[in-house]
C-alpha cells in the first residue's frame, strides 16, 4: 500500500512537471514578474538571435537592462547562418528539451513551435500586473502587433509574439542620375505609382540609349557606360530585389489573392487568379521592354551590385539593406523614396512588412518566463526600440512614439556619418505610416514559407526564364500539392 | 585464427566498439527512418502523425518536384557514369603505357579528387561565366548564360555533366590503373608473340582481366551518382536563404536534394523525406542487383 502511494505521488509529480510545458498554462507565472523584479535570486535566461547586426546591437541594451535588473542574467545565443539556422537549431533544441527562453523568428517559425506546444501565450503577461495598458498597445504599429495573433484558433486575439526587428521595402534611387535626367527632361520624376514608373522608365531608356547620361557619373576603368550596358541588353532602369516580395506585393496591390489561412496548421493558396495573371503578364511585358528587372535578371540575389554598376537606376529593396546600395567613394549619391503602388487601385497602397518577432518558449521555468517578459518589456520601450533601430541601422522602431524620442528625431533629420541611407529609409517608413500606406504581411501557417519559396521561383521563371504565365501558375499549384488547395 | 566457442569474448571485445558506434549512428537512424516513412504525415517537431500507412510514399510519388528530381538524377546517372567509366578506362590504359611523367600525370588527374567541391564549383562558375567565362571566349560564344538565372535546362545539365565526369575521373583512373598494373605481363607477351593487334589485346586481355575492377567502379559510381547533391549546390547554390539552390526554378534538383529540402521544409515533414530516402534506397538496390546479375556472366575473377 505504501509503495502504491509512493508511485501515485511520483506520477502526480510527473504530470505536474509535464503540465508546465505547453501553450495552455495557468496565469500564475505572469504574476511572478513582481517577485522576479524585486528578488535577489539569480535567474538565467537564453535569448537566441541570428548573429550579425542584431547580436552586435543587443549587448549594450542588455547591459542597460542589467542596471535595472541585476539578478537576471541574459545569455545572448547568436546563431550563424541567419534565420534559417535559428529555426533549425530551435526545432532540434525543442525536440531535445533544451530550447532557449526567448527566440526571434518569422510568424511561420512560430506557427511550427506553436503546433508542438512549445510557445507560451504572451497575452497573460500583456494583461498581467506588469503588462501593457491599452494606450501602450495602441502605440505599437498595429500591423506589426497583428503578426503575434491568430495562433490559437479558439482565441485568435491572444498574442503569442511581439514585434522586435521590423523593416519594410523602399525605393532606392540614383540621386545623381535623377538630377541630371531632370535637367534634360523635367518630366522625369521619382515615380510614385507603377503607371508613372512605366512612363519614366521609357524616358530613361531613351536617354540612356542615346548616350546622353554616359558622362554624368565617372566610371572606373573596366566598367561600362550606361549606353554600352543598354546596347548589350543588361540595362534596366528599375529592378526589384526580392522576387517573392515582388510577387506577393503585386497580389495585394491588385487584389488578386495569395494565401488564405485556415488555422495554425493549414492554409490554402489562392494566387491563380485573373488579377494576378494580368499582373504577371504586365511585369513580363515590362521586362521584355527592358524597363523592369528583378535581381536574378542580373544573375544576382540582390540588385545592389547592378545598381552600383549603373545597370539600373532604381531598386525596390529592404530598408535594412539600403547600406548595400551605397557605392564606395563619391561615385554617386543615393536617395530613398516610397515604393510604387497601383494608381488604378489607390485604396491598395500596400507595402510589405518584413523582419522578425520575439516569443518566449515553453521549456522554461515560470521565473525564467517572467524574467524573459521583463527583458522584452524593457527592450520594447520607445527609447530602446529606437536605440535598437539606430544601432542596427536598417531596422525600424516598433512603436510610433519611438519616432518622436529626441535621439531618433535627431537620427531622422541629422543622421551620423555612415547612417544616412538608413535614416532616409526610416523617414520613408514614417511617411508610410502617415501618408495612407498600409503595411501588410500575409498570415502565416505551418507551410506558408514553402508557398513563399514557390512564388519566388515562379516569378523568377516568368520574368527571367520566359516561362508561360498560365503554365507556370498551374505548375506551382501542382508542386505545392493538394494539401495547399481548398477542396472543391 | 579465432574460434567462436573458445574466443567468442575476444571477438565481442574487438567488435563491440564498432558495433556500438554503428548502432548509434547507422542502425538506429536507418530503423528510425523506416518507421518515420510509414507514419503518415509525420512531422519532426512535436512528433505527430496520423496512423501507419503508405501515405508518405504516395505523397512523394505524386509530387512533381520528386519526379523532376528523379528525372534529373537518372539523366545524371545513366549518361555521366558510363561516360566517366569509358573515359577513365581509356586514360588509365594511356597512363599505363606512358613511362615518363607517369607520376606527374597521375597527380594531375587525381587533383580534382582532393580539391574541395565548393572551390571547384567556384572555378566552374568562372569558367562558364556569362560575361567573362573562359568557355564562352574559347568557343566564341556571345554571352551565353550557362549557370546563371538565364540558363536553359540542357545548358545547365551540360555543365553539370562536364563537372561530374571530370570530377569523377580521378578515383576511377587510380583504381583502374592499379588493376592494369596487376595484370600479368605474360599475357601481353604471349599476345605479342601471336601478333595480336592492339585493339584485340585491349578487348581480349585488358578488359576481361580488368573486369572485377570495372565492376567495382561501376557499382560504386552508380551508387555515388544516385546520391548526387553537392555538385549541384557547388555549381548553382547562391548562399543561404535564397530560393533556387538547384539552378533557376530549382530545375536541377536531385533526389537527395529533394530529401534534404523536405527535412527542413516548413512543418518539418520528416516522414515524406524518409519515404523519399527509402524509395532512393530501393532504386539503388535494384540497379545494383541488376549489375550483380549481369556481372556473373561478364566478370572474370
Amino acid at each position: 500500500m505504501k509503495k502504491f502511494f509512493i508511485v501515485l505521488i511520483m506520477l502526480f509529480g510527473l504530470f505536474a512537471l509535464v503540465g508546465c510545458g505547453g501553450n495552455v498554462i495557468d496565469k500564475e507565472f505572469a504574476d511572478l514578474t513582481e517577485e522576479v523584479k524585486t528578488s535577489s535570486e539569480e535567474i538565467k535566461i537564453k535569448f537566441r538571435v541570428p548573429s550579425g547586426v542584431i547580436s552586435a546591437a543587443l549587448p549594450n541594451l542588455i547591459a542597460d537592462f542589467n542596471v535595472v535588473y541585476p539578478n537576471i542574467k541574459v545569455e545572448l545565443d547568436a546563431v550563424s547562418g541567419g534565420y534559417k539556422m535559428v529555426r533549425q537549431t530551435t526545432i532540434l533544441d525543442i525536440q531535445s528539451t533544451k530550447a532557449p527562453t526567448l527566440v526571434l523568428g518569422y510568424p511561420d517559425h512560430f506557427a511550427e513551435y506553436f503546433s508542438a506546444d512549445a510557445m507560451i501565450k504572451l497575452q497573460d503577461f500583456i494583461s498581467g500586473p506588469n503588462g501593457y495598458t491599452q494606450t501602450e498597445l495602441d502605440d505599437f504599429v498595429q500591423s506589426y502587433l497583428d503578426e503575434g495573433k491568430n495562433y490559437d484558433d479558439e482565441k485568435p486575439e491572444d498574442m503569442y509574439s511581439l514585434p522586435f526587428n521590423k523593416s519594410t521595402e523602399v525605393l532606392i534611387y540614383n540621386k545623381t542620375m535623377f538630377e541630371a535626367m531632370k535637367l534634360k527632361d523635367d518630366s522625369i520624376v521619382i515615380p510614385k505609382t507603377w503607371e508613372e514608373l512605366k512612363t519614366v522608365t521609357e524616358k530613361i531608356n531613351t536617354l540612356v540609349q542615346a548616350g546622353e547620361l554616359d558622362e554624368v557619373i565617372t566610371i572606373a576603368e573596366g566598367e561600362k557606360k550606361p549606353s554600352e550596358l543598354y546596347a548589350e541588353g543588361t540595362f534596366y532602369p528599375f529592378a526589384y530585389d526580392s522576387a517573392a516580395n515582388g510577387f506577393i506585393t503585386m497580389t495585394r496591390q491588385r487584389g488578386g489573392g495569395y494565401t488564405e489561412k485556415v488555422n495554425n496548421g493549414k492554409g490554402y493558396i489562392v494566387f491563380n487568379s485573373p488579377e494576378n495573371v494580368a499582373g504577371l503578364k504586365y511585369f513580363k511585358a515590362e521586362n521584355d521592354a527592358k524597363r523592369y528587372a528583378i535581381a536574378e535578371t542580373f544573375n544576382d540575389i540582390y540588385a545592389s551590385n547592378a545598381f552600383m554598376a549603373l545597370k539600373t537606376f532604381m531598386t525596390v529593396g529592404s530598408s535594412a539593406g539600403v547600406g548595400h546600395n551605397i557605392p564606395e567613394g563619391d561615385k554617386f549619391e543615393i536617395a530613398v523614396a516610397e515604393a510604387p503602388y497601383l494608381a488604378a487601385k489607390p485604396g491598395n497602397k500596400y507595402i510589405i512588412q518584413q523582419g522578425t518577432n520575439v516569443a518566449i518558449l515553453a521549456q522554461s521555468t515560470n521565473k525564467q518566463r517572467a524574467a524573459a517578459w521583463l527583458l522584452l518589456k524593457f527592450l520594447l520601450q520607445p527609447e530602446y526600440t529606437a536605440k535598437f533601430a539606430m544601432a542596427t541601422g536598417g531596422y525600424l522602431p516598433v512603436r510610433k512614439s519611438a519616432y518622436e524620442t529626441d535621439d531618433y528625431a535627431e537620427y531622422l533629420t541629422n543622421p551620423p556619418i555612415g547612417k544616412e541611407g538608413f535614416s532616409m529609409a526610416a523617414n520613408v517608413a514614417l511617411n508610410y505610416l502617415n501618408k495612407g500606406y498600409q503595411f501588410f504581411v500575409d498570415p502565416a501557417f505551418v507551410g506558408s514559407s514553402g508557398v513563399r519559396d514557390e512564388v519566388a521561383a515562379l516569378f523568377t521563371a516568368i520574368i527571367v526564364n520566359d516561362k508561360d504565365v498560365e503554365e507556370r501558375l498551374t505548375k506551382a499549384y501542382q508542386t505545392l500539392g493538394k494539401a495547399y488547395q481548398r477542396p472543391e | 585464427m579465432l574460434e567462436y566457442k573458445k574466443d567468442g569474448w575476444k571477438a565481442a571485445i574487438a567488435l563491440g566498439p564498432t558495433l556500438l558506434l554503428l548502432s548509434v549512428f547507422t542502425f538506429y537512424p536507418i530503423i528510425n527512418a523506416v518507421l518515420m516513412a510509414f507514419k503518415q504525415n509525420y512531422v519532426f517537431l512535436g512528433g505527430n502523425y496520423d496512423g501507419i500507412g503508405f501515405g508518405n510514399f504516395v505523397t512523394v510519388l505524386t509530387d512533381p518536384k520528386f519526379l523532376d528530381a528523379l528525372k534529373n538524377t537518372s539523366i545524371m546517372v545513366f549518361i555521366s557514369v558510363p561516360l566517366t567509366i569509358v573515359i577513365s578506362l581509356l586514360l588509365a590504359v594511356a597512363l599505363n603505357s606512358v613511362k615518363k611523367f607517369r607520376g606527374f600525370f597521375q597527380t594531375v588527374f587525381f587533383l580534382p579528387y582532393v580539391t574541395n567541391t565548393i572551390a571547384l564549383g567556384l572555378v566552374f562558375n568562372v569558367v562558364f561565366h556569362k560575361d567573362y567565362g573562359l568557355f564562352n571566349s574559347i568557343f566564341g560564344l556571345n554571352m551565353v548564360d550557362w549557370l546563371g538565372a538565364g540558363t536553359t535546362y540542357w545548358r545547365a545539365m551540360f555543365v553539370l555533366m562536364v563537372y561530374t565526369i571530370w570530377n569523377g575521373l580521378a578515383f576511377k583512373i587510380i583504381v583502374l590503373l592499379a588493376g592494369l598494373q596487376s595484370i600479368d605481363k605474360q599475357y601481353y607477351q604471349a599476345a605479342s608473340v601471336d601478333g595480336a593487334s592492339r585493339k584485340r589485346v585491349f578487348g581480349r586481355i585488358t578488359v576481361p582481366l580488368l573486369s572485377p575492377m570495372i565492376l567495382y567502379v561501376t557499382i560504386t559510381s552508380f551508387i555515388g551518382a544516385f546520391k548526387v547533391y553537392t555538385s549541384v549546390i557547388a555549381l548553382f547554390g547562391k548562399g543561404s536563404g535564397q530560393a533556387g539552390a538547384y539552378g533557376p526554378d530549382n530545375m536541377l534538383i536531385t533526389v537527395v536534394g529533394y530529401i534534404y529540402e523536405k527535412l527542413w521544409a516548413s512543418g518539418t515533414p520528416f516522414g515524406v523525406a524518409a519515404a523519399a530516402s527509402i524509395i532512393l534506397f530501393i532504386i539503388i538496390l535494384i540497379i545494383t542487383l541488376i549489375q550483380m546479375i549481369v556481372s556473373k556472366k561478364r566478370v572474370h575473377y
